[in-house]
């Protein structure tokens, strides 16, 4: 028996080393059995939670997600959306709600009477996307717990990022979710209209019973199908080393599948379309291919087998443009041309968090930035490397970069709040948009600048290696960035991303003297004078190009620590033109157009825009002739 | 171009483009204001444009290229003023249209003369006849106000489909089918107000309620031509805008002067199809008349049973224009005063 048992443990030596190690700490286990009820729109389900307590410390306490009761006319989303407007009211089909039906804990018994909500975040009582367990005993270190959870959810119509549309599901933040232990305290909050993620890794093993006819695609790799005698099928899925599991269901998807070979593994990609949108599947295709090829090569692996793309049904387009672990969704219309690389840009935003949010695991609530910014400056990256300089809008008269996009979205709310602010607490959406996506996009691209282009690379490479799957901090990020690039960035954090300082650099004046007005013309000497103004109070060293008629070019850097600083010359030949930032590095800038100055000015962008402008008018005038 | 030549909607037409042609002095007036309203908004709008001269980004998004997102920085500039954009071409735009309005009075009784009048009979004409464009002018709203009505109903309906249907593209076609049914519609209004018009400057008719009964009238039995010839017009204004349209995104962005003629083109034919329409229906109105004085003609010699009757016999059209002059008659002993 004992040479049998050894025998058979040399067999299995080799299968072990084989077995592939967890990518995560799996903190949690969730098994979750779910039947979708197409009729009503609702979901009854099981779900068993095993929390591994890897905290150090003994646990009597553990908060859940309960966010599907975000859609309700009192919660704090409601709130944060529709402040000022009285007369604002949710619709019944818009309402959605979360309700645990009974939880047992395994060892203790049924603790439901024992549930509360909770609202960390705000004053509002009302507020029931939080709520509390206290166990009657603790959870020693290295001990595990179980919840077994039986709970109802009914799903909004789409409004926000998750629901129903007819027939199409979209289902996210749908089950009784742990918060996540961290930095000596739960961290739980409530759903938020700008911010919703923050969980531990683990596995996932879900099965969701729905009509036959669905086709539907999830966070989890598909195990098997049954078709029960009822009409259903269920579908077991399986997902590993990710902190989060959201599935959708639709009769009219068309299901679009191709591969991609990375330097980790082979990824089966699934894009799931809307039948009419079946010409867009390979703009999706390619922009989601070319997105992975640039993070694989530029800043890590892609460790996953699967990647699967919802495209939203018609009505349904608020559920776009949401991420969730190896699991996104599009956003396109059949009337987008192909012009507008909307279709692309969304894909590849989405894909981007599976990066930043699915394995570098930052705190969105807190530091939303960390995912959803550091993602717009890779998003910057990776459209121009695979769509050119007009990676937004390619037309023959009208062009823009993505950068371009969202500059004055930022400019308009630099002023607001720093980058750094907690989510929920900016001062409002635009200024939440304005500065964790773009700020901080253009604040990356500025640090190029002083980085270099390959530096900054390098130094997301080496953060992703270092924090992926893990939850870390934005002082995390400035450490690795500081430690890749071999010098203090102190100064840059403070007043990029903790500040609310603005960067604006002007050339004041630009002009040339003659020294002796009765010189001969091939003997005139020049006095010229170049003033430069730094207008906002973010102080940036910037280089200043200064040309002149004879084809010379000077470059100049100045710290920008003083106002302003003058330059002159006495030379043969005049200035012509006078450029800060002449490489259009700066990014953060709020104004490019006073960045320089022609001496001889060209006035053709005036001339431009103004002839369009007295067109326009003469139009809607000749128009109105049809009125008499 | 005698009657039976304008039978066909391309008499028609050809006889509205030799009258335009023949007074097309109207024409060059009117867009020459309108040109100058184009200006005079966007002076304004010149200076506050200043500020990107000399800059070499502006040259480089605005002037070699059209940058969609730096020209929107351009006009929404922290301390610029978007209303010098946006304010002074509204106002400007109100006040070509009241400009129109008071010379379509003088433009119709050039056209309906067929001569070209001084600029003091211009003035006399468009003063003379400016209540009674107003008066149509507001017949006009309240007739196409319902089309408009209908027309805004139509989202509350695509939302409908659109939440019972899988298809993404019902709304849009919904939207397009029943905007294009509104627009025939008010195109219909259209040439019914524009021949009350006429008629109001051909007969000095001081009541407009009755130009537009008359009009009524007039146009039965002929109002698909009527139409026809002016919704081809429309159709020809509609292709020849695209076609410059395609051409113009076609020139190098550093071509302003270009595509501002093209633009200059576009305004042009704008206005000058719209007086085609105008003209088109003067032609045509101008022969009813004349059929009219040849039916009272006809019909006293009938009376006097000196002459056979031999068009009213022979030509249910001519029939049919029998018909009117005794509903117009009956219609003015009804009532005289409105």
């Amino acid at each position: 028996m004992r040479r049998i048992l050894l025998a058979c443990a040399a067999l299995a030596l080799p299968l072990a080393a084989q077995a592939p190690q967890p990518l995560s700490s799996r903190v949690v286990a969730y098994q979750i059995d779910a039947r979708l009820d197409a009729v009503k729109k609702t979901i009854d389900a099981t779900e068993t939670l095993t929390y591994q307590n890897l905290t150090g410390q003994p646990l009597d306490t553990f908060p859940f997600h309960l966010y599907l009761n975000a859609f309700q006319p009192k919660s704090s989303v409601s709130r944060e959306l529709h402040r000022g407007d009285p007369e604002w009211e949710l619709k019944d089909e818009e309402r959605g709600a979360i309700e645990i039906k009974k939880l047992e804990v395994d060892g203790i018994g049924d603790l439901t009477s024992q549930l509360r909500f909770v609202h960390p975040d705000d004053d509002n009582a009302d507020d029931r996307t939080v709520a509390e367990l206290k166990l009657p005993k603790p959870i020693a270190p290295g001990q595990s717990v179980t919840f077994r959870i039986t709970f109802h959810d009914r799903l909004p119509q789409v409004t926000m990022r998750t629901g129903y549309r007819r027939n199409f599901y979209l289902v996210g933040q749908w089950f009784p979710k742990v918060g996540v232990w961290w930095h000596g305290a739960w961290n739980c909050h409530q759903f938020h209209a700008n911010t919703e993620f923050f969980a531990d890794f683990g596995t996932y093993d879900v099965k969701v019973t729905v009509p036959r006819n669905f086709v539907t695609g999830s966070s989890g790799g598909e195990v098997a199908t049954v078709n029960n005698p009822d009409g259903t099928k269920t579908v077991s899925y399986r997902g590993e080393d990710i902190h989060d599991f959201a599935w959708t269901a639709d009769p009219n998807y068309r299901v679009v599948e191709d591969t991609w070979k990375g330097s980790a593994a082979i990824v089966h990609i699934r894009l799931l379309m809307q039948p009419g949108h079946m010409s867009h599947a390979g703009r999706y295709m390619s922009a989601l291919k070319g997105t992975l090829d640039r993070f694989d090569r530029w800043y890590g692996p892609y460790p996953y087998d699967r990647i699967t793309v919802v495209d939203p049904a018609p009505g349904a387009l608020a559920a776009g443009g949401m991420e969730y672990p190896t699991f996104i969704t599009g956003d396109t219309s059949w009337l987008i041309g192909k012009g507008v690389l909307l279709p692309e840009l969304v894909v590849e935003h989405e894909f981007g968090h599976q990066y930043w949010y699915g394995m570098v695991a930052t705190n969105e609530f807190e530091e939303a930035w960390m995912d959803e910014g550091i993602n717009t400056y890779t998003e910057f990256k990776i459209m121009d490397s695979l769509y050119g300089r007009n990676s937004m809008l390619n037309y023959a008269v009208l062009t823009g970069t993505d950068a371009d996009s969202q500059h004055r979205g930022y400019a308009s709310v630099v002023r607001n709040d720093p980058i750094t602010r907690k989510a929920w607490q900016f001062l409002g959406g635009g200024s939440y948009g304005g500065l964790s996506y773009a700020k901080t996009g253009a604040a990356l691209l500025t640090l190029e600048a002083i980085i270099g282009e390959d530096t900054l690379r390098r130094a997301l490479n080496t953060y992703f290696l270092r924090y992926r799957f893990t939850h870390p901090t934005g002082e995390d990020f400035f450490k690795t960035v500081n430690e890749v690039a071999g010098q203090d960035l102190r100064w840059f954090w403070d007043q990029a991303f903790y500040g609310t300082q603005v960067l604006d650099y002007e050339i004041l004046s630009a002009s040339s003297e003659p020294v002796d007005p009765d010189a001969k013309e091939n003997k005139m000497i020049y006095n010229s004078e170049i003033v430069v103004h730094r207008k906002g109070d973010f102080i940036f060293p910037v280089e200043v190009e200064i040309r002149f008629d004879n084809g010379e070019k000077i470059r100049e850097r100045w710290d920008g620590r003083d106002r302003w600083i003058r330059y002159t010359y006495q030379k043969k030949a005049k200035v012509v033109s006078a450029e800060v930032d002449p490489g259009h590095r700066i990014a953060l800038d709020v104004d490019f157009f006073n960045n320089s100055r022609l001496v001889k000015g060209d006035t053709g962008a005036r001339r431009k825009i103004a002839n369009y402008w007295t067109m326009v008018t003469q139009f809607l005038a000749a128009a109105a002739s049809w009125l008499v | 171009m005698t009657e039976m030549g304008m039978a066909n909607g391309k008499g028609m037409i050809a006889a509205g483009a030799s009258l335009l042609w023949r007074r097309q002095r109207v024409l060059w007036w009117l867009f020459g204001m309108n040109l100058a309203t184009g200006i005079v908004a966007t002076v304004p709008v010149r200076s506050q444009l200043r500020v990107l001269d000399g800059s070499i980004a502006a040259s480089d998004s605005l002037y070699h290229q059209m940058n969609l997102f730096r020209l929107i920085e351009a006009v929404a500039r922290p301390e610029g003023l978007p209303g010098a954009f946006f304010g002074g071409s509204v106002v400007l735009v109100a006040a070509y249209f009241f400009f129109l309005l008071f010379a379509m009075g003088g433009v119709l009784e050039s056209f309906y003369s067929d001569r070209t009048l001084t600029f003091g009979e211009f003035l006399r004409a468009s003063a003379g006849f400016f209540w009674r464009m107003v008066r149509l002018l507001i017949i006009f709203g309240v007739l196409i106000a319902p089309l408009a009505i209908a027309q805004g109903s139509v989202n509350p309906l695509t939302t409908w489909l659109s939440n019972r249907s899988d298809s993404e593209q019902l709304g849009f076609w919904v939207t397009l089918g029943v905007g294009i049914v509104l627009a025939l519609f008010a195109l219909a209004v259209r040439v019914w107000v524009d021949v009350a018009q006429l008629d109001a400057v051909a007969q000095d008719q001081p009541a407009v309620r009755r130009s537009m009964r008359r009009a009524r009238l007039f146009l039965r039995g002929h109002f698909g031509r009527v139409y026809g010839a002016v919704l081809a017009v429309q159709l020809w204004l509609f292709g020849i805008t695209l076609l410059l349209l395609w051409l113009w995104v076609r020139l190098p962005h550093e071509a302003i002067g270009l595509t501002f003629l093209i633009g200059e083109v576009i305004v042009l034919l704008w206005l000058g199809f719209r007086l085609w329409q105008k003209a088109v229906e003067t032609a045509w109105y101008q022969q009813r008349m004349l059929a009219e004085e040849q039916i009272v003609l006809s019909g006293t010699q009938v009376i006097n049973g000196t002459q056979s009757p031999v068009i009213l016999s022979e030509d249910a059209a001519e029939s049919e224009r029998a018909g009117f002059a005794r509903e117009q008659a009956a219609s003015e002993s009804k009532d005289p005063y409105v």
